[in-house]
């Protein structure tokens, strides 16, 4: 099933509107799916001429297919366009969970904040990923875990700094006074 | 020579209001999520976690074990809350801030 969610833009020729048309039935037949064009306003019974309608107001430049996760649709945005494409095959689990190996890098923080960065990190992957999609999520999970360890590594490096200071005027003192 | 106060800096300041103002439900992705918004820098987790920790040895916070969910992994939270010389070190720095900002004549606009 698709819909219209954006405004139309400039007319568009016959052959854009094939070319658009076919977006919708090429998905339909290459993905398991029963993607069917409709427009969100109006009943499924009068979907055609509603589609070419709003189609023929359209301006076919570019075509962009972004999965939506865990919903099983799929949006199609051409020209400014965007459709939703229902399909029946259902993303796995995995899909959602966040990259095995970045969580596995976790594992080195400092033991009284892994737990609770790690849950954290995994409650955010997941609204990342409900909005933005897959790849986004795993970009952005990945980043974070980067940019996590870096506070823990100087805070590390000015404790030993500092400890290596103190160590060092007391070593000087006991010279001193010895 | 009197009493030591505490020191606050710039971005404990800003973990303790998020804390303030996410009342019971201050953890760390909250507390990331609300001074994002508030400064429109990007903070990462570990950022907010050695700060929060800072606070924690200074006694400015204390923090609690929060329940597993499954969104988490079946990982728990830490909830977080400001204790009273925190409260104490935030009105502090109010007052310092206020003390410095009061008689200065606007630049570029008000202050």
């Amino acid at each position: 099933m698709s819909q219209i969610t954006s405004k139309p833009q400039d007319r568009r020729t016959d052959a854009e509107l094939e070319a658009l048309l076919g977006i919708a039935r090429s998905y339909t037949i290459a993905g398991s799916g029963n993607a069917t064009a409709i427009d969100k306003d109006r009943s499924p019974l009068d979907h055609d001429s509603t589609l070419l309608r709003r189609f023929a107001d359209m301006r076919f430049k570019k075509v962009k297919r972004r999965r939506e996760p865990g919903t099983g649709v799929t949006m199609i945005n051409a020209s400014g366009y965007e459709f939703e494409v229902f399909e029946n095959d259902q993303p796995t689990a995995d899909d959602s969970q966040p990259p095995e190996f970045a969580t596995y890098l976790l594992w080195y923080l400092p033991k009284e904040v892994r737990e609770a960065v790690t849950g954290d990190l995994e409650e955010e992957f997941s609204i990342v990923y409900n909005r933005f999609g897959q790849r986004k999520a795993i970009i952005w999970y990945y980043y974070q875990v980067g940019a996590s360890f870096w506070p823990f590594v100087v805070s590390k490096v000015q404790k030993l700094v500092k400890w290596g200071v103190v160590g060092w005027i007391s070593e000087a003192l006991r010279r001193f006074i010895s | 020579m009197g009493e030591k106060k505490p020191y606050l800096g710039e971005f404990e300041e800003l973990v303790l209001l998020a804390i303030l103002r996410l009342r019971d439900n201050a953890y760390g992705m909250t507390i990331r999520q609300t001074v994002e918004e508030a400064t429109g820098r990007s903070i990462s987790i570990g950022a907010i976690y050695t700060t929060l920790e800072r606070l924690e040895q200074k006694g400015f916070v204390s923090s609690r074990q929060g329940e597993p969910t499954p969104e988490r992994g079946g990982r728990a939270k830490r909830y977080f809350k400001i204790e009273g010389t925190g409260m104490q070190a935030l009105n502090e720095a109010q007052r310092v801030r206020e003390l410095l900002r009061s008689g200065l004549q606007p630049a570029g606009g008000a202050i």
